[in-house]
């Protein structure tokens, strides 16, 4: 007998990931996003023109792009639906790890906050709530770490790559004292 | 006798200093990254790019070539100590690579995937080597047409080859292609979905796509883990390293036959390297005079694999360096690097940039010996990466990452990007949405766009231009036979009732 299978198809099937299950509200808030934003993207890519004279214009890819989208998010929701129950559970919980919240929050404080402390203070900020986050590491610790990232990553992004950081209002940073 | 002086000319260029420590480093740090368990291949060339963006370009590529072959060669070092892959591709290496660490031959493990992947990472540079100049002659010959059933050739065939359903890998795609709309039209100039906002006028950069959706989405997955200590891992002196000859000799068709399978690999869409591993495994059971081994510590099992996933990764180079497409997530990376230091891959560039390619091709040849040394000796060095504590490496990630994407362009936007496609490359993972097939949408967007408009320009209304041209002819066939082969084997299989010697043992793994 031959072997008929090729090698993706010999792939074991992948356990469904462990930590934080989507469960189904977040299954279809998920879908739901991503319906409006691929309704609301063709509506746009409508506006703007599908043909102009005798060539696609600037909406005829944006339409194709966003058919696509909206037909495969249906008919994946679709075919979810009618597999419902046959796929395999998760293995864990379904509340969000508060570590998840504190790494996107360090990003977004340091969206918000480096044109104002400046990155020195910020990364020390994150890197002392993210170190705080994960581990109990005694107070001397978790500074020499803040400080020796903050201080790291000015020195190899801001002065030896040539990276331009923000020094803030105060003006705290290599940059500004070299 | 010119593919010789041309790579001469490339060794002549990689003496320069600053090129050799950028090649050493770039191996060094994806080494480092590819250690860590959970970073992976692609995390750490997403979290490591912009580094090289304030090099000169050669200097830059040997860089991000440097971390793409060190994170790929670092991913076996968890498997096999920890029974923990470092990535993907390293998954198949866990089943015999562990069993040999735990019966006291982690040494002989290493070893053995140390010099398979630096047989199969020179064996594919050689080989991308002697293909790549009438490969690009030929290669010159494609026109709009070509490139389109080229990018929907990638995209179906991804679609096989992704995981997850065909509509879920579609919406993906879908996703990729529209981020990458967003900003000025490159055909008619307009502004598109830009909101009024002139910060989105030059569309979203890729580096905060990448890093966010596999460098943050990583960080969020390792930060689910509950524990934050670093881990115990066993001593690996340089004498445990040394193969008896028995083990050469059952290695060494394995890594033979590993890397030019990987290679073949290599030159499909999709992430080759995994599937490479895969299908190199279950070769290497089938042929095996010690089937009864595989599972409890079969040399075969990790010399195969372990060669496979690096054959694959020089593979995937000659798409990217030939035709400018690239066809898995490391070279969509590596082609976002390329085009922030204005090099633009494809059929042209070994004749418009004939120092920096065999620069590159070069630089690919010292990585894999550089490599090596760093591997066997140093091995130490890199085990003992394992016992850094989790809470200390996800700060200093989440760091590198922000500043990595704020220092591209120097824009706030950016990381307000990043955050988002963290966010979304999260619950990519979550919902079982492929974040490969995403990533290669959003690079090859604009490629597919320019194309099809191209082409319909071209073809004045004839619906049959794509077929009437050869090579794309070729090329719309090939996605053909690609897509529909399987189903139609498995409905003569399913018909026949047939269950192979092959498949049972897949089952008993």
């Amino acid at each position: 007998m031959t072997d008929t299978t090729t090698p993706e198809d010999r792939l074991p099937a992948a356990d469904p990931p462990a930590g934080w299950h989507a469960g189904p509200g977040v299954q279809l808030a998920v879908d739901l996003t991503l319906l409006a934003l691929g309704a609301g993207y063709l509506v746009l890519a409508v506006q703007l023109g599908f043909w102009d004279e005798d060539r696609p214009g600037a909406g005829f890819y944006p339409v194709l792009v966003g058919t696509l989208l909206l037909v495969c998010l249906v008919g994946d929701m679709i075919r979810r639906k009618a597999t419902a129950g046959t796929e395999r559970s998760p293995r864990r919980t379904t509340r969000l790890p508060w570590r998840i919240v504190i790494v996107l929050a360090s990003v977004l404080a340091y969206l918000v906050l480096v044109p104002v402390v400046g990155h020195l203070i910020i990364t020390m900020l994150i890197v002392t709530a993210l170190v705080m986050s994960f581990s109990r590491r005694p107070w001397w610790q978790v500074v020499i770490a803040a400080v020796g990232t903050a201080v790291g990553t000015d020195l190899l992004f801001g002065e030896l790559l040539g990276v331009r950081l923000d020094d803030g209002w105060f003006g705290i940073g290599f940059g500004s004292w070299m | 006798m010119d593919v010789i002086s041309d790579l001469g000319t490339g060794f002549a260029a990689i003496m320069d200093p600053a090129l050799l420590l950028m090649l050493v480093l770039g191996v060094l740090v994806g080494s480092i990254v590819g250690v860590l368990p959970g970073v992976g291949p692609v995390g750490a060339m997403a979290l490591l790019l912009p580094l090289s963006f304030a090099l000169d370009p050669g200097a830059g590529l040997i860089l991000i070539a440097g971390i793409y072959l060190g994170a790929q060669y670092g991913g076996s070092t968890s498997s096999i100590l920890l029974g923990v892959p470092g990535e993907a591709s390293s998954v198949v290496t866990t089943l015999d690579g562990h069993p040999m660490a735990r019966n006291g031959r982690a040494g002989v493990a290493l070893a053995i995937s140390a010099i398979g992947s630096f047989v199969a990472g020179t064996l594919g540079v050689l080989l991308l080597m002697v293909i790549a100049k009438p490969l690009s002659s030929f290669a010159a010959q494609f026109a709009p047409p070509e490139y389109l059933a080229l990018a929907l050739f990638a995209l179906l065939v991804l679609s096989r080859l992704a995981g997850g359903s065909i509509f879920s890998t579609f919406a993906a795609v879908g996703l990729g292609l529209m981020l990458a709309t967003i900003g000025l039209d490159s055909t008619t100039g307009a502004a598109r979905f830009t909101l009024g906002n002139a910060d989105l006028l030059q569309g979203v950069e890729v580096t905060a796509v990448a890093v966010g959706v596999f460098g943050i989405a990583e960080v969020l997955l390792l930060a689910e883990e509950s524990s934050s200590a670093a881990t115990r891992v066993a001593r690996v002196p340089f004498r445990s390293m040394i193969p008896t000859r028995t083990d050469l000799r059952r290695a060494t068709p394995a890594i033979f036959r590993g890397s030019l399978l990987g290679f073949g690999f290599g030159l499909i869409p999709g992430p080759s390297a995994v599937v490479s591993t895969y299908a190199s495994y279950f070769l290497e059971k089938r042929l095996s005079k010690h089937k009864d081994e595989f599972g409890k510590g079969a040399i075969e099992g990790v010399a195969g694999p372990e060669s496979a996933n690096n054959g694959a990764a020089g593979g995937s180079m000659v798409p990217l360096l030939i035709l400018g497409l690239p066809f898995n997530a490391p070279t969509a990376l590596l082609i976002a690097g390329f085009t922030i230091h204005g090099v633009i891959p494809g059929p042209l560039f070994i004749d418009n940039e004939p120092v920096l390619f065999w620069t590159l091709i070069a630089g690919l040849f010292a990585a894999n010996v550089v490599l090596l040394v760093f591997n066997l000796p140093l091995v130490g060095l890199f085990t003992s990466l394992l016992r850094v504590p989790k809470d200390l490496l996800l700060a200093l990630i989440v760091v590198v990452a922000i500043l990595g994407t704020y220092g591209t362009r120097g824009r706030p936007v950016d990381v307000f990007w990043l955050l988002v496609m963290g966010i979304l490359g999260y619950l990519m993972v979550k919902i079982g949405i492929s974040r490969i097939a995403f990533i290669l949408a959003f690079v090859m967007g604009p490629l597919l766009e320019s194309s099809l408009k191209q082409t319909i320009v071209l073809a004045r209304g004839d619906a049959g231009y794509l077929l009437g041209r050869p090579i794309s002819m070729v090329v719309i066939v090939i996605t053909v036979i690609v897509l529909t082969l399987p189903i139609v084997v498995r409905r003569i299989a399913a018909r026949r009732n047939a269950t192979s010697p092959l498949d049972m043992e897949i089952d008993a793994t």
